[in-house]
């Protein structure tokens, strides 16, 4: 298990200010303070009320990434006399496996076609949309999409921003015109990230060659301080967070912990040292049963037996 | 004086006993533990990650490196030393050739995939359990391939022909040829063809039909040692 280191995990929460100002910490506007903190669940997402007009419910969460797939492609499912596929939904297949024989199928992301049959190409579970065949894969690092909010560790300071590590083949770049706030030119970077620091960013872009520049710019984009981190499977992340944020909510509350998932695996959390071990366990557990179905209700009970606070019912 | 029954009693067109596992390693990518008779591969894969040193990188797409090792015990009494041999790098060479057949690392640019194959015990047949295990893991890293990548050593000890051939019989004092293959079972394209011996056209062409249903009786293992890690616990 990757942990924060405990030596940083003072007193102090905010990720501001280290000293006493007059010994040069990073200014209170710098883009190492996270801003005051705020009660809530903050998982990347915005952490504030709609400010401006109605916002978009959820857009901190989508469910599923927005899949490649054309618009103009029939929404309907094969024709009735197709034949039947050779798996089931939410089956677990291996690469080379045939998944449906015959041009009724369409081939999408994790499979292939030769000649009339659609193999897989990943290892994964099996999902059916209409026509398309897709594997969700079981393992695999993270594959970096604009858009994304991730937990990276600074692995490098750069001559004007820093490199993070998030768990992808390729390092994602913070520039220094990325951060919130004012570094003058030539200013000792390290003032505001160390090596080994973890910050919340958003990949703003991806090149061909997989060069990713990430933002702090952005509602939730912070500096990690204390807590520890956890990491998970990449795509496993869609079912640690849930329906809308809906399980990782659960565990926040039943937990008290803060919890920050970021889509390429990385999970920060921090609350008293025992729910953090115990949330540690639930995301473990959450990791190993994803394939299975009803994960979330056995999520709760879980929580349940082990004595958690149980979340509050809501009420609409 | 001919050969006539095999060594240790198996028919001529079968293999050793096979046990397959993925998933042994935690700490790596993706991992798998292959186990012919008495060779015993265990295979771990990295990445794909960041390529050092970088005059290796190639900016079209990923490069797999395949690290062959067979552990100073494994063989049979001589200590085998530690380290690169000519003999080791060779079969990293052919491992590598035997499996970017299946692998599309084109989404990879400038990146490696790192193969880490350690034999704890070898009785002829490493680089073909070497190969299977290595697909085993890749595909438990996630790696997008085209199939799973069987291998195992066809050959002829006199005027039979055999598969999976252990060390007594590789070695026999005689007429032999010991042909390692791998093969994609989708396609039937053959990765990897090497031989030690001599053989006739007509045996070498037999010696491949029945190494391919051979392989075909591997390839289902492979499968099954995939499938088995997320199997149970469920209503699946």
């Amino acid at each position: 298990m990757e942990q924060g280191s405990f030596d940083n995990r003072g007193p102090r929460r905010f990720g501001g200010p280290r000293g006493p100002r007059r010994f040069g910490g990073p200014r209170r506007d710098g883009p190492g303070y996270g801003g005051p903190r705020r009660d809530g669940p903050r998982y990347g997402g915005p952490r504030d009320g709609p400010r401006d007009g109605p916002r978009e419910e959820r857009q901190e969460y989508p469910e599923e990434r927005p899949q490649e797939q054309p618009e103009e492609l029939p929404p309907e499912g094969p024709p009735e006399n197709a034949a039947p596929p050779l798996v089931k939904e939410r089956e677990v297949v291996v690469p080379g496996q045939e998944l449906c024989i015959g041009l009724d199928y369409l081939p999408s992301s994790g499979t292939y076609r030769l000649n009339d049959k659609i193999l897989a190409s990943l290892y994964g579970l099996v999902q059916f949309r209409g026509r398309l065949v897709s594997i969700i894969p079981l393992s695999g690092r993270y594959h970096p999409v604009q858009g994304d909010v991730v937990v990276g560790k600074v692995s490098d300071i750069l001559i004007s921003g820093w490199r993070l590590e998030i768990n992808s083949a390729y390092s994602a770049v913070l520039g220094i015109v990325n951060t919130v706030g004012y570094i003058r030119k030539g200013e000792d970077l390290t003032r505001y990230f160390k090596i080994g620091d973890y910050i919340v960013t958003k990949i703003i872009n991806v090149t061909s060659q997989n060069l990713i520049d990430v933002t702090m710019k952005g509602p939730g984009l912070r500096k990690l301080t204390g807590g520890r981190i956890v990491t998970v499977v990449p795509s496993k992340v869609p079912r640690l967070i849930g329906k809308g944020g809906s399980m990782v909510d659960e565990i926040q509350k039943a937990t008290q912990c803060e919890i920050v998932v970021g889509q390429n695996g990385a999970v920060w959390l921090q609350g008293q040292p025992e729910s953090e071990l115990l949330a540690v366990e639930v995301i473990r557990k959450i990791q190993a049963e994803s394939h299975l179905s009803g994960l979330s209700q056995r999520v709760t009970d879980y929580l349940k037996e082990r004595g958690a606070t149980p979340a509050p019912e809501v009420t609409p | 004086m001919s050969y006539k029954t095999r060594v240790d009693g198996r028919a001529l067109d079968q293999t050793r006993d096979i046990e397959a596992k993925a998933g042994v390693i935690g700490r790596a990518d993706g991992s798998a533990y292959f186990k012919i008779g008495n060779t015993v591969a265990y295979a771990a894969v990295y990445g794909p990650r960041n390529l050092h040193p970088r005059f290796m990188q190639d900016p079209t797409k990923g490069i797999l490196r395949c690290h062959y090792n067979m552990m100073p015990f494994s063989g049979s009494g001589d200590r085998v030393r530690p380290g690169p041999s000519r003999r080791s790098k060779e079969i990293s060479l052919v491992m590598e050739k035997a499996l970017l057949p299946v692998l599309s690392l084109g989404d990879f640019p400038n990146a490696v995939v790192d193969v880490f194959v350690e034999f704890p015990q070898t009785d002829a047949g490493s680089r073909c359990a070497g190969i299977s295990a290595a697909s085993i893991a890749l595909a438990d890293a996630g790696l997008a391939m085209k199939d799973l990548v069987p291998a195992v050593s066809v050959g002829r000890v006199e005027d039979k022909i055999l598969v999976d051939l252990n060390y007594a019989e590789e070695s026999y004092e005689g007429e032999v040829a010991d042909i390692p293959m791998a093969m994609i079972p989708n396609t039937g394209e053959i990765t990897l063809l090497q031989m030690d011996g001599k053989v006739s056209k007509e045996m070498l062409l037999d010696a491949l039909r029945m190494g391919k249903d051979a392989l075909l009786r591997i390839h289902k293992v492979q499968q099954e040692a995939l499938k088995a890690k997320y199997r149970g616990g469920g209503d699946e």
